[in-house]
C-alpha cells in the first residue's frame, strides 16, 4: 500500500524545500541543491518540475513571481512544519545509530 | 534532402526503456526520430553519435492540442537547462536527448515518475482501451446471439466460423495490454516506495501476433463470405477513407490552432457524420441495385 504523501520526505524532497527557505527560480533549484549537498544530491529536471508541482498542490511551497515561464517560489509555514519534521525524524535515527553503534555495541 | 525511413512501433507506449533503447541504437546508426506514430517512427539521416535519449510523460498533454501548455515548455525549459534538447512531443510523451555523458537524468525519483506514467496510461486506457473493449464485447455479443438464434446457419457458414476468432482474438489483445499495464503499475507503485523504478516487462510482439492472426482471420471469412466483393470493397474504402480524413482534419485543426476541445469535439463528429453519410450511401447503392447486396450466383437453400 502506497504510504502516505509526504509523510516521510526522500533526499531529493528535502533539499528543494531546504532551497525554497529563501525565493528561488525553478531553474536555480537543480544548481543549488548540487552546491548545498556538495554534489552527493542531484536532482533530474524531470523530477523537479513533478515535485515543485506536488509541493504546489500541497500548500508546501508557493509561487511568488512569474516572469514568462520562470516562476519562482518559496517554502510556506506548512512546507516548514513538514521540512522540521523530517530533520526531528533524521535526528532521532542519527542519535539512536550513535547510541547503539556509534559506541562500541554491548556484548 | 536527408533521407528518411519508417520504422515499425513495437514498443507499449509506456515502456521507456524500450523506447530509448532503440532511439540509442538508431542513433549509433545515423537516424534521428523526427515524427512518431502508433505504427510507425519516422527517422531521418544523421551522422552517426552516441547520444542519451530520454522519454518522459506529461499527463496533461494530449494529442488534439495545437501547442504545448505554459507549464509543458516550463518542463521542456528545465530540461534543457540541464542539458536534455527537446526532440519531440507526441500526445503524451516528450523524447529529449542529450550529447553530455554526465547530464543528470531527467527521472531521478521513480515515485513521481510512476505517478506520471500512471496519470498519463490511465487517460489512455479510459478513453482507448475500454472503449475498444466495449466494442468487441459489442460484436461477441451479437456473434454469440446469431449462433443462438440460428446455429445451424452459423456454423455451416465458413464466413461466421472465420468471423468469430477474429473478435475473440482482439478481445485477447485488450485484456492482455490492460492486464499487463496494471500489473506493472501495482508492482512498480511498491518498488517506488523502495526507491526502485521496476522495469516494464510487457511483450507487444504477443499482441502484434494476435493482431496479425487476427486479420488472417478476417481476410479468410471474406473470402468465403455470402458478401459481394464491390460490397465489401466499398466498406473496406469507407473505413480506411474515414480514418484517414479524420487523422487529415485533426492535423489541420491542430495547425490552424483550434483548441484541443473544439478539436475532439469536430473530429468525433466529423467521423460520425461520415459513417452515416458513407453507410447511407451503400445502402442508397445496394437499395438502388448499383452494388449487389449478395451472389446471385449462389442458390439459396432451405432446410426443415
Amino acid at each position: 500500500m502506497p504510504r502516505e504523501r509526504f509523510k516521510t520526505l526522500t533526499e531529493q524532497m528535502f533539499y528543494i524545500l531546504l532551497c525554497l527557505g529563501r525565493e528561488c527560480r525553478g531553474a536555480e533549484i537543480l544548481e543549488a541543491v548540487r552546491i548545498l549537498a556538495d554534489g552527493r544530491v542531484s536532482i533530474g529536471s524531470g523530477t523537479l518540475y513533478d515535485l515543485l508541482e506536488q509541493f504546489l498542490a500541497e500548500g508546501m511551497i508557493e509561487e511568488t513571481k512569474t516572469e514568462g515561464r520562470r516562476r519562482s517560489y518559496r517554502i510556506t509555514e506548512k512546507g516548514r512544519l513538514m521540512l522540521e519534521r523530517e530533520y526531528r525524524r533524521i535526528r532521532h535515527q542519527a542519535e539512536d545509530f550513535e547510541r547503539l553503534l556509534g559506541k562500541e555495541a554491548p556484548s | 534532402m536527408s533521407k528518411g525511413k519508417r520504422v515499425f512501433a513495437h514498443f507499449s507506449f509506456y515502456d521507456h526503456s524500450a523506447i530509448e533503447k532503440k532511439l540509442e541504437e538508431m542513433a549509433a546508426n545515423g537516424w534521428m526520430v523526427r515524427k512518431a506514430g502508433s505504427l510507425f517512427w519516422t527517422f531521418e539521416q544523421i551522422q552517426p553519435q552516441a547520444l542519451r535519449f530520454a522519454v518522459t510523460y506529461f499527463p496533461g498533454a494530449s494529442e488534439f492540442d495545437p501547442y504545448p501548455s505554459d507549464k509543458q515548455l516550463e518542463k521542456e525549459a528545465l530540461c534543457a537547462q540541464d542539458g536534455w534538447r527537446l526532440v519531440l512531443r507526441w500526445d503524451a510523451m516528450q523524447v529529449f536527448c542529450t550529447d553530455r555523458e554526465d547530464a543528470v537524468p531527467i527521472e531521478t525519483d521513480p515515485i513521481p515518475q510512476v505517478e506520471n506514467i500512471h496519470r498519463t496510461m490511465k487517460k489512455k486506457l479510459l478513453t482507448g482501451q475500454l472503449f475498444t473493449l466495449a466494442v468487441i464485447l459489442w460484436y461477441l455479443y451479437l456473434q454469440i446471439s446469431q449462433l443462438r438464434r440460428d446455429p445451424v446457419d452459423y456454423l455451416s457458414s465458413t464466413s461466421h466460423l472465420f468471423a468469430a476468432p477474429v473478435w475473440v482474438l482482439l478481445l485477447l489483445v485488450v485484456c492482455l495490454e490492460i492486464g499487463t499495464y496494471v500489473r506493472w503499475q501495482r508492482k512498480a507503485e511498491q518498488a517506488a516506495e523502495e526507491g526502485i523504478f521496476l522495469p516494464v516487462r510487457a511483450n507487444p510482439w504477443l499482441s502484434w501476433g494476435m493482431v496479425a492472426l487476427a486479420i488472417v482471420f478476417l481476410l479468410l471469412s471474406f473470402l468465403d463470405s455470402d458478401t459481394p466483393l464491390p460490397l465489401l470493397a466499398c466498406i473496406a474504402l469507407l473505413v480506411g477513407g474515414i480514418s484517414l480524413l479524420a487523422n487529415r482534419l485533426m492535423g489541420w485543426m491542430k495547425k490552424k490552432g483550434i483548441p484541443r476541445t473544439v478539436n475532439l469535439v469536430v473530429s468525433c463528429a466529423c467521423i460520425l457524420a461520415l459513417f452515416l453519410a458513407g453507410t447511407g450511401g451503400i445502402a442508397a447503392a445496394a437499395v438502388s441495385g448499383w452494388l449487389p447486396l449478395t451472389h446471385d450466383s449462389r442458390p439459396t437453400g432451405t432446410y426443415e
